[in-house]
């Protein structure tokens, strides 16, 4: 039987991934959603970074260019990422384990538009969720300045207003600067969380 | 006899755009046919007219030596014949690697423009009802009818559904000089039927006037008949003697093209009529008469009978003979397919039997349309009643809670007894009565305003003055005369003291008369000119009624004008506490214990907005001074002011709107669900009318009405009246009671009015009875005659703003002018209910530009109506009819949207001539929603711009679009009549998802394949079509399909897609898009392709590894469907596919141990191949 090059094999393939993400093995073996979750965390906050560092050279993207890119940046990164349809203004992002649609985390992407727009991509991907995800993403491109500031003004006027019958205040996410956990009641009765997080596209 | 081709004509100047024509090239000058010809939904059948319209001049479609010198090939293949199949421009060398998209984009277009004219998403933003679309799509569907008797109910907007149908003709016919139609209706109502008609006409030929009303019927025909002329039927009727003919009419050819007569039951005739010459003996009613010269093309000389007529009316059952004589006008002379050609309706014996007979006939050219606010098609689009419930309150006998109107003084009460008898007494003197209609309507003005009475007595006085020249009025100092002036003075003094500024005089407007006292004239004593003027206009006005009033005595006129007088220096502005018990009244002005009711309601319900209706202009001046926060709205007014008010009122800034009868209608006033009528219309049908002002866009709120009645007075001894007497007959419903009230006809009415003044129980009870027994015969009669009208599916606004989305997502084609783009506003959404409160909404927008031009566009009616100012940026999103242009370059005339004003137009114009898009692939589960398509492989979209003389239509649908599915033996489609314009739509937004992934291309195999498809299906076009008689005596028939698009139906796993992706990678300057390509090439040639043929050809190109790697991490992502990971498991003597679940169990299994999953990943092949490669099936070769 003739022997498996060496290049074509899954250890070379699982090896070029993992040199773009050393957290590959987890994400590829985790044993549950919440170490999936947990996983493609860490690869969204590599792919915002990546996008904040650049920032210069992606200000002049629009929304679905901007999603785009994120998807692309997590797909390198050894999740399976798609921003694909496009509604109501905002970018839907489907993250799907890599090998398998074994868990589904999913997002929603848009230009930052104040409080009632953040909100309305959060009712957006609530009504994506079957229920049973654990957690769903809404993410903001900042054109503007002072992101930290509005992030924290938005998570402010989250807590006071508890919208989309969300359940208590938020929580801060302990990987993404600025990012905070909302948890809220989905139709079919379970919980869902939202981490809400920023990208900075604009140049100070 | 022609030999007609397809020909694709490219466009001169764009070489991106071409016209697929059906034409015969060996005759340049003969007719041809082409998608572009969008004009619809003309009342003609002729052959000839239709051609006129559709057909275009080949000679005249291109700048022919412009067009050949920019396509040299193009008259080879004329005169060759090289005809144009299906898919042609996209499967020959023309084709873009984009044509999937652009096809979809195409269809997508074209099927916007058959909307064009759907009346759905129409350009005067003015949104129809479903039953409203249900009658104009049957006219437009059924080019035959000739005659129509329209008699829905009262409220569902009879001139509404006629300006629809009308607006469909004129745009038809593209220009005023092919358009000429006289509107009749009764003379009080000619304003506000214009006004209805410009609302729904608005937009409809390139911003020109279209609706205009006739000040003297006699002149009609002299000056301009163009467009729509609304007329009065009472001025009509005198002109039906010869005599009256030969002094009055003009002596020019006149003959409208259609006629409408609106309220029709005026034209009643109670006589049997056996034979023609019976009409014009001296008992049948001259409106009779005139509706029926009108009809028959006699009443002008040298004329013609109109092409359409329209009768309208809710009530035309007021008795079986005057029913039976209605549908004799509208069937008679119909044309029949019989041998003697015309129907005979005045034939001896005609019966009710054969008339009801002749109108159910599957061929006549005649029908009864008759629809109930109750009936299942009268509804919202998206379901719910469209008329709100209704609860009527009578506050001067509230004890539900509502603020109590206070009871007129004693003496204001016995003033206007006085006023009325002395009205009465004079007439009688004159020897006419003064009867319970009249009185009726002259107590409405005094209970309105003390001020709308005194002006009612100014204007009684001067109609019953003569004075033969100005020199005699002026020298007139006899004690009429003086009373008089001085009555006028005090009206406009007293007008002044509610007006804000410190004038002393102000303006007294006589609306109805549409004159003005100015008050510079009023303030300087004298003898007012204006006076004479004034007493000539209006006996002038008499000389188009049939009796001329009768001249008072100068003391006659004195004592009235003396009554006015003091009915005004008596009545203080202001309350005043009359010492009673109860609440705060006034000392004598009526106007006062209604302006306190309305002031003590404000207070109650502080966050409420009120409507107010009242028939006079002055008592909406007193309203409007003495309530804070309170506008008009009148006849008057611009539409820029009256919109400056709605939208005051809208945003909360007004309280009050005080409207007249000419804001009836016209304006949407859905701000409040309070209506308050301050003086009662008698007429039913008014009452509606203003009571659904209220209803609100989309959701019905209920309404409050309340019934300002004074106590004491007629209006109160009426309403009372009727009231118990409907509660004996066992009728509490108050929108039956009105619609039974609608029944009655002026007579009657005026009979009621007089048995309610006798206190003839009885005799009202009597009346009623026979009005609720009238409905139900009528009911009875018109459900057995009526036409049931559906309405057939047409695209929406949110299907509208879809395609623009979905567009948007695809990527318009670099050489369209145009740039989308889309957001969403927010905006606070009003919700009424018994107390009113608003909700955050989003409103989608979009942006449209063009070079320099730019449209800012909603989707959201409501967001237009209610949202704040900023909203008024945003156009309601919609399309407009195209217009005639005159193209210098080429000396022609076209169609054509606007480009300054119609962006949206010219992107579906330009997107529906896209060159190279006719091509597009369907993979076959996505037609899995439409099971009628199972078994299909090809499917051929065509145009049927000639559809209404098409022979079949197929489920009574005139469709411009449509599609014809193939199975894949291509003889004949498998649904013969082509698609339902809802499925074409759902085909199209497959089409247009499928657009949205990666491209499809073809390899040449599948091109070859697919070009023989289309020269197939061009033969089958060829074959299938007919144009006209194919000999002598047969009869012409017409099936006129133009093809635009082929879409081959492909079963997972024959996509043949990846060598045109493979070729449009490798035009890309990317290096990773490059080294894609090399990938899918290799993966095309060896059916398979491992990491280590990537390497090789890596290493080969000199391509770095990183890219190589990015490369086919891009191909290999999921949403591009184009290359699969497929795992194979090399143990030792066994080498077996498994499955990803598999991967990641063992994975996870050996993730503890890093050397064992390295060794164990080290035994499993990668292999990277296109969907559905059989990795079990690899043999010992992989």
């Amino acid at each position: 039987m003739k022997a498996i090059p060496p290049e074509a094999t899954l250890a070379y393939l699982f090896g070029k991934l993992e040199a773009h993400n050393p957290e590959l093995l987890k994400l590829v073996a985790a044993e549950n959603e919440a170490e999936f979750v947990a996983a493609v965390e860490q690869v969204l906050g590599r792919a915002v970074n990546t996008i904040q560092n650049g920032a210069k050279q992606y200000r002049e993207m629009d929304e679905r260019g901007l999603s785009l890119l994120l998807a692309d940046l997590m797909n390198h990164s050894g999740v399976s990422a798609t921003a694909e349809r496009f509604n109501n203004g905002h970018v839907d992002v489907v993250v799907e384990h890599l090998l398998g649609g074994r868990w589904r985390y999913l997002g929603e992407c848009k230009i930052h538009g104040g409080y009632q727009y953040h909100l309305a991509g959060c009712e957006q991907v609530l009504s994506y969720c079957g229920g049973q995800e654990r957690r769903a993403f809404c993410l903001d491109f900042f054109k503007k300045s002072e992101m930290y500031e509005r992030l924290k003004q938005l998570r402010e006027q989250f807590d006071a207003e508890l919208p989309a019958k969300q359940d208590g205040a938020s929580v801060e996410h302990v990987v993404v600067l600025g990012a905070f956990l909302t948890t809220h009641e989905h139709a079919s009765g379970s919980r869902v969380e939202i981490l809400h997080l920023g990208c900075r596209v604009h140049m100070e | 006899m022609a030999t007609y081709e397809f020909l694709e004509i490219p466009e001169a100047r764009s070489p991106e755009h071409a016209d697929i024509v059906l034409a015969d090239p060996s005759d340049r000058n003969a007719r041809c046919f082409t998608h572009y010809a969008y004009a619809i939904g003309s009342s003609e059948r002729q052959w000839a007219r239709l051609a006129e319209r559709r057909g275009i001049d080949f000679s005249l479609l291109r700048n022919w030596p412009d067009l050949f010198a920019r396509n040299p090939d193009l008259q080879a293949r004329l005169v060759a014949g090289d005809p144009y199949w299906p898919g042609k421009s996209a499967l020959t060398d023309k084709g873009s690697e984009n044509f999937g998209p652009h096809t979809a984009m195409r269809l997508g277009a074209l099927e916007l423009l058959a909307n064009l004219f759907s009346g759905r998403i129409a350009a005067n933003d003015k949104d129809p009802f479903p039953h409203q679309l249900a009658f104009q799509q049957h006219m437009r569907a059924q080019q035959e009818i000739q005659r129509v008797l329209l008699a829905d109910e009262v409220g569902l907007g009879k001139t509404i559904e006629v300006g629809l149908v009308l607006r469909d003709l004129l745009i038809a016919r593209g220009s005023l000089d092919q358009f000429s139609c006289l509107y009749l209706t009764s003379g009080g109502l000619v304003e506000d039927a214009c006004n209805k008609l410009r609302e729904v006409m608005r937009g409809s030929l390139d911003g020109q006037a279209v609706v205009e009303t006739v000040n003297s019927f006699a002149g009609y025909g002299l000056g301009n008949t163009r467009g729509v002329q609304v007329a009065s039927l009472h001025a009509a009727r005198l002109y039906t003697t010869q005599q009256r003919k030969d002094k009055s009419l003009p002596k020019v050819r006149v003959a409208p093209d259609i006629l409408v007569i609106d309220e029709c039951h005026h034209c009643a005739c109670e006589v049997t009529l056996a034979n023609e010459q019976r009409i014009m003996a001296s008992d049948v009613t001259r409106a009779y008469q005139a509706a029926f010269q009108l009809i028959n093309g006699v009443f002008w000389p040298d004329s013609a009978p109109p092409k359409l007529v329209l009768l309208l009316s809710a009530t035309p059952f007021r008795s079986r003979p005057q029913f039976v004589n209605l549908l004799k006008l509208l069937t008679h002379n119909m044309a029949t397919d019989r041998k003697d050609g015309k129907f005979n309706a005045f034939h001896e014996e005609t019966t009710a039997e054969t008339l009801g007979a002749a109108l159910r006939d599957t061929e006549s050219r005649a029908c009864v349309v008759w629809r109930q606010q109750t009936d299942s098609g009268v509804e919202r689009w998206r379901g719910g009643r469209l008329f709100p419930n209704l609860k009527i309150v009578r506050p001067h006998r509230a004890s539900d809670g509502t603020p109590k109107l206070a009871a007129t003084s004693h003496d204001y009460l016995s003033r206007m007894e006085l006023i009325k008898k002395t009205v009465a007494n004079v007439s009688r003197e004159h020897g006419t009565t003064f009867g319970g209609f009249a009185i009726a309507q002259l107590e409405k003005k005094l209970t309105s305003s003390s001020l709308a009475g005194a002006c009612w007595i100014f204007s009684w006085c001067a109609h019953h003055c003569e004075w033969s020249t100005q020199k005699q009025f002026e020298a007139d100092s006899s004690p009429g005369t003086e009373a008089m002036r001085a009555l006028i003075v005090e009206i406009s003094r007293r007008l002044a003291s509610f007006s804000k500024s410190d004038a002393r005089h102000a303006d007294v407007v006589f609306p109805s008369e549409g004159f003005t006292f100015l008050a510079t004239s009023l303030s300087k004593p004298g003898k007012i000119s204006d006076i004479y003027k004034f007493a000539s206009d209006l006996r002038r006005a008499d000389s188009d009624e049939e009796t001329s009033a009768f001249v008072a005595t100068s003391e006659q006129v004195a004592e009235l004008a003396n009554h006015g007088v003091s009915l005004l220096r008596a009545g203080g502005f202001g309350a005043v506490d009359d010492g009673t018990d109860g609440p705060v009244s006034t000392a004598f002005g009526v106007e006062n214990a209604k302006l306190n009711w309305l002031v003590e309601m404000l207070e109650r319900y502080p966050s409420e907005r009120f409507l107010v209706f009242t028939e006079s202009l002055q008592t909406c001046s007193i309203i409007t001074s003495a309530i804070a926060k309170c506008a008009q709205l009148v006849g008057s007014m611009g539409l820029e002011a009256r919109n400056d008010v709605v939208s005051r009122f809208r945003s909360g800034q007004l309280r009050v709107i005080v409207a007249t009868s000419a804001a009836d209608e016209g304006i949407d006033l859905q701000a409040s669900n309070r209506v308050v009528h301050w003086d009662l219309s008698t007429s039913p049908a008014t009452l509606m009318q203003r009571n659904g002002r209220a209803a609100r866009l989309g959701q019905v709120a209920d309404v409050t009405a309340y019934y300002l009645i004074m106590a004491g007075t007629h209006e109160e001894r009426r309403d009372q009246a009727l009231a118990d007497r409907f509660t004996d007959l066992g009728i509490e419903d108050e929108g039956l009671r009105l619609k039974i009230l609608g029944v009655l006809d002026e007579k009657e009415e005026e009979r009621l009015a007089q048995a309610v003044d006798a206190n003839q129980e009885g005799a009202v009870g009597e009346i009623l009875r026979a009005a609720k027994g009238e409905n139900e015969e009528m009911e009875r009669e018109l459900s057995l005659l009526r036409t049931s009208l559906n309405w057939h599916y047409v695209l929406d606004r949110d299907a509208l703003a879809s395609r623009l989305e979905r567009w948007n997502r695809i990527g318009l084609p670099d050489h369209v002018s145009a740039d989308l783009s889309f957001g969403e506003k927010a905006w606070t959404r009003p919700v009424f209910g018994e107390v009113s409160t608003t909700e955050p909404a989003l409103a989608k927008v979009a942006t449209l530009q063009s070079g320099e031009i730019k449209q800012r566009i909603t989707f959201d009616p409501e967001y237009q109506v209610f949202a704040s100012a900023a909203a008024k940026d945003f156009r309601l999103a919609g399309l407009r009819p195209w217009t005639r242009r005159y193209d210098e370059r080429a000396g022609t005339t076209k169609l054509r949207p606007d480009p300054t004003a119609d962006l949206l137009g010219e992107l579906s114009g330009s997107l529906a001539r896209l060159r190279g898009a006719d091509f597009a692939i369907l993979p076959a589960a996505a037609l899995a929603r439409l099971p009628k398509l199972g078994g299909a492989s090809w499917l051929l979209f065509a145009t049927h711009p000639m559809r209404e003389a098409e022979t079949a239509q197929g489920e009574g649908q005139a469709r411009y679009l449509t599609c014809y599915p193939f199975s894949r033996d291509l003889t004949a489609p498998i649904v013969t009549d082509g698609l339902s314009a809802e499925d074409v739509d759902k085909l199209i937004q497959l089409l247009e998802e499928q657009a949205l992934a990666p491209d499809f291309a073809l390899d040449e195999v599948s091109r070859s394949a697919a070009s023989e498809v289309g020269r197939h299906l061009g033969g089958w076009l060829s074959s299938a079509r007919q144009i006209g008689a194919g000999a002598l005596f047969e009869e012409p028939r017409y099936f006129l399909p133009i093809p635009v698009a082929l879409v081959q139906v492909v079963a997972e796993g024959e996509r043949p897609a990846l060598a045109g992706r493979a070729r449009k990678l490798a035009r890309s300057d990317d290096p990773i898009d490059k080294a894609g390509a090399d990938l899918l090439s290799a993966c095309l040639r060896q059916n398979r392709i491992t990491l280590v043929d990537t390497i090789e050809l890596a290493r080969r190109l000199g391509t770095s590894e990183g890219d190589t790697f990015a490369a086919l991490q891009r191909l290999a992502r999921p949403s591009s469907a184009n290359l699969v990971r497929y795992f194979v498991e090399h143990a030792v003597g066994v080498r077996r596919a498994i499955s990803q679940e598999e991967v990641l169990n063992r994975i996870a299994t050996l993730r503890g141990s890093r050397d064992g999953l390295r060794e164990w990943m080290e035994t499993v092949e990668v292999i990277w191949a296109p969907p559905g490669f059989n990795s079990e099936d690899t043999g010992g070769e992989l």
